[in-house]
């Protein structure tokens, strides 16, 4: 140990003002400079922004951009890639009545996107995957040239969309139109200083995009973002023509890019997808085989016909017609030319499209069973209404009650069950990383905590939106028949599904852990910084609640000696580790997450026995059934009907006007 | 014993920094802290924008990093774009302007022995808590003075938060 005087700071003669001047120092732990902000005075302005002549509204490249990308480009006939359905059309235009009528804007605006995409000439290749896997890299060798900032650290925030174009250039819009910058670091920087767009172009000469007619869209990583995953990802998905997922030969399929190809992209139906695998010149060129098959077969396990290309040329024997830039253009090329392409498009609009009325189906069909279920009801009721009497209504409340908490028992079950399964395949693959790895401590020390963070804030939102969706189902279950019985509702009444925000704060008080899971998400998005660099940092510095705690106390108890070791020893040792850690860690997870939402349930039973006090005490008013609608039936039929045209959109059948 | 220096090019050129601190900022005089029995070397990260004729821009400290001397071990690592103690900082906004006036006479060459003589000092500090050499009272009165005078006053918010004991002893007036 090298510490000899611990005292140092606590000994006597320690602190020149005593004390007391520390005391309060650590007593105003509070922002170092929110706090001086108050009495000083604020910092001076940023330097204007003049140095850069191109930092204006350069009309130059916007001169020549009209001629160009927005102005008639020769066409070659095969490259027509807009589609026109007059089936689809109408299916659209039924689809967006709903959806506006319903009040869903934002089911409209994914109408609105695939329209759009149908409607579009270029040839759209989306590069999606995780964080940092190369997707920026990639696009600079498919055009040549390096255009976009790449980095160790996030560094695509946006989706940047690359054309032709003969002035080379970003272009970026503002809320008064849109601004030119010139393409190299110091437009970046200024842009980066000046702007906060949604998202980007960049033009740039490159005969790849100007004979495909071809644009490349880059997109943040998946796992990178703060409100919802897949946002990005997915806005640039809907309106692509092919994917390329990149994976990165260093941290091979995760449980996300699995999900990412099997849920968004295959599917979707993602007219084309390719798989391209970056960074294999980091990897011990004895093991790339290995390595490159053990993708592949966990990419054909999902689809068989996705091709598989590799980043660089000259990494691996056999490869050679899948390696590097130019063969990936190649093959892109020829997607473009084939004329099967049209017909790949207008299925995956289909798709999209049936994929919306599911979503108004869903909503629609809760209608329509709250009717049905109301006139069941409405029956029982004034046969109760005769013979009901206090007591056997206090026996309904009770077992309403049992039964509700019984729901949330069912539901933890499920949820352990599916924690099961991915235990088990997180060992599995972990196991075989830990083979793969030439340096097994390290593994266990850099890369694994990583991992564990990106399998459990994925897990951790997977339980959220099943937890959250079965929380809706029980109070909807819950007050459908309190309402049908006595008409009346326990808070929280409105349980839309999709709204997630409702979930956290119904919590009330006891959303903190859940809400924890969200500041796990956050901090996914700084990243690699604060989550990545080992377990006693992730659980002091940024306290995450389930996933923290599981991490630090998951963590780090493989001796220094066995890491010394020999890397077989390491490997065995480590082996061992994960197979009692990993299971703990999920365990503990679970285990938060359960007590926090046991808590909710308890606590919506007890506004159930509140509900039941005032509602004995209004019992003098007679049990009145509930309110007749103006027309059930007629309404009834009406909804029956809307149901039945989405089912046929949904199964992707012409529907029958209405 | 590995000098305070050398110390931090270390951490400076190891994978954690690399990684996860962006790599145009810049950092802090370095403290020191005691937990347990390890003695910890505290480092915040932020960003200088150049501008001319010391009107440099200091942007709030983003990244709070401890490292254990001398294995060179993270220990902690705050993102403090992320954290609850700082609430509410606009990290876009610049709380000074670099240099301060104590330092506006020095010349480059005046201002690096001054920060020499404090690494120097800081190393007998830390071979001293080691149990080796003397640290006298002369020598922390010298010590305090240099941090006194060159840590930006615009910045001490952020070294008492990150240190409070080093900072009460060395850098508070
Ligand atoms: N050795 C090697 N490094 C690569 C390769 N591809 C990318 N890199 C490096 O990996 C880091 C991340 O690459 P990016 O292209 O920025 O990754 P990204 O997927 O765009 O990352 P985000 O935009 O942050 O999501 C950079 O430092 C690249 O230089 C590769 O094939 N081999
Ligand atoms: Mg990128």
């Amino acid at each position: 140990m090298f510490l000899k005087r611990k005292d140092f700071f606590d000994g006597p003669g320690a602190g020149k003002e005593g004390a007391g001047p520390e005391r309060a120092a650590s007593s105003k732990d509070k922002p170092p400079v929110a706090e001086r902000e108050a009495g000083a005075t604020p910092g001076p302005e940023p330097a204007a922004r003049t140095q850069k002549p191109a930092a204006g509204p350069g009309p130059q490249p916007q001169a020549a951009e009209r001629t160009n990308a927005n102005g008639p480009l020769p066409r070659r006939g095969a490259t027509a890639v807009r589609v026109t359905d007059r089936r689809l059309e109408a299916q659209l235009d039924y689809l967006e009545q709903l959806a506006r009528a319903s009040k869903r804007g934002d089911l409209a605006g994914e109408v609105r996107l695939v329209r759009a995409y149908l409607g579009r000439e270029r040839f759209t290749v989306a590069v999606v995957g995780e964080f940092s896997r190369g997707k920026s890299s990639l696009i600079n060798a498919l055009v040549g040239r390096d255009i976009i900032p790449t980095g160790a650290t996030l560094t695509t925030k946006v989706p940047i969309h690359v054309q032709g174009g003969r002035q080379a250039c970003i272009v970026a819009p503002t809320p008064s139109g849109r601004r030119i910058y010139p393409l190299d670091d110091d437009g970046w920087s200024d842009l980066e200083r000046e702007e906060t767009p949604q998202e980007l172009a960049v033009r740039v000469p490159c005969a790849l995009l100007a004979e495909g007619e071809l644009e490349l869209v880059d997109t943040p990583g998946v796992n990178s973002q703060i409100v919802n995953d897949f946002t990005f990802a997915d806005r640039a998905l809907v309106s692509c023509d092919c994917a390329i997922l990149a994976v990165s030969a260093v941290a091979p399929l995760s449980e996300l890019e699995r999900h990412l190809l099997e849920e968004h992209l295959v599917a979707r139906e993602v007219p084309r997808v390719m798989v391209v695998i970056t960074m294999l010149d980091l990897v011990d060129p004895g093991e790339r085989e290995a390595l490159v098959e053990y993708i592949g077969s966990g990419i054909r396990s999902i689809s068989s016909s996705c091709p598989i290309y590799l980043s660089e040329e000259g990494l691996l024997e056999g490869w050679e017609c899948q390696s590097g830039p130019r063969a990936i253009s190649r093959q892109l090329l020829s997607w473009v030319e084939q004329s099967g392409h049209r017909a790949l498009k207008l299925a995956r609009a289909r798709m999209e499209a049936s994929v919306i009325a599911q979503s108004l189906r869903e909503l629609f069909g809760l209608r329509l069973d709250a009717l049905d279920d109301d006139r069941a009801k409405r029956e029982e009721a004034t046969r109760r209404a005769e013979r009901e009497t206090l007591s056997t209504a206090r026996i309904d409340w009770g077992e309403l009650e049992v039964e509700f908490l019984n729901r949330c028992n069912q539901n933890f079950e499920r949820i352990r069950k599916l924690s099961e399964e991915r235990q088990r395949d997180l060992l599995e693959r972990f196991s075989i990383e830990l083979s793969h790895s030439p340096n097994p401590k390290d593994w266990y020390q850099l890369d694994y905590p990583y991992r564990m963070k990106s399998e459990l804030v994925s897990f951790g939102n997977t339980l959220e939106s099943a937890l959250q969706k079965s929380y809706g189902k029980d109070v909807t279950w819950l007050n459908r028949e309190l309402e049908s019985r006595y008409g009346i509702k326990v808070p929280p009444e409105a349980t839309r599904i999709a709204d997630r925000e409702l979930f956290r704060q119904s919590l009330g008080q006891s959303d903190v852990r859940l809400r924890d899971m969200r500041a796990t998400r956050i901090a996914s998005r700084m990243g690699a910084g604060a989550l990545t660099v080992g377990a006693y940092a992730i659980g002091s510095a940024l306290s995450l609640g389930p996933i923290g705690i599981a991490m630090s106390t998951g963590l780090g108890i493989v001796s220094e000696i066995v890491l010394n070791g020999t890397v077989s020893r390491q490997r065995r040792a480590l082996e061992r580790t994960l197979s009692s850690d990993v299971p703990e860690i999920y365990d503990r997870c679970i285990k938060t997450v359960e007590d926090a939402v046991l808590d909710l349930y308890n606590k919506t039973a007890e506004e159930l026995r509140g509900t039941y006090d005032s509602w004995v005490r209004a019992r003098s008013a007679a049990v009145s059934g509930p309110g007749e609608g103006a027309d059930p039936e007629g309404q009834r039929t009406k909804i029956a009907k809307i149901v039945s045209n989405l089912d046929a959109i949904i199964e992707r059948h012409p529907i029958t006007k209405s | 014993m590995t000098s305070i220096k050398d110390f931090l090019s270390k951490i400076n050129t190891s994978p954690v920094v690399r990684s996860y601190v962006a790599m145009d900022r810049g950092y802090g005089f370095p403290m020191l802290s005691i937990v347990g029995d390890r003695l910890l070397v505290t480092v915040f990260y932020y960003r200088v924008l150049p501008r001319k004729d010391d009107k440099s821009l200091i942007m709030p400290p983003e990244y709070v990093l401890s490292f254990d001397y001398p294995s060179c071990r993270l220990a902690n690592f705050e993102a403090l774009r992320m954290s609850p103690r700082a609430e509410g900082v606009d990290f876009e906004k610049p709380v000074g302007t670099f240099r301060h006036d104590a330092i506006k006479d020095l010349d480059r060459a005046a201002y690096q022995a001054k920060k020499d003589e404090l690494y120097a000092l800081l190393d007998r500090l830390i071979a001293n808590l080691g149990g080796e050499g003397e640290f006298t009272d002369e020598d922390e009165r010298r010590l305090a003075a240099l941090y006194q005078l060159l840590t930006e006053p615009s910045l001490h918010p952020a070294y008492r938060i990150c240190a409070p004991q080093f900072f009460s002893r060395f850098i508070a007036e």
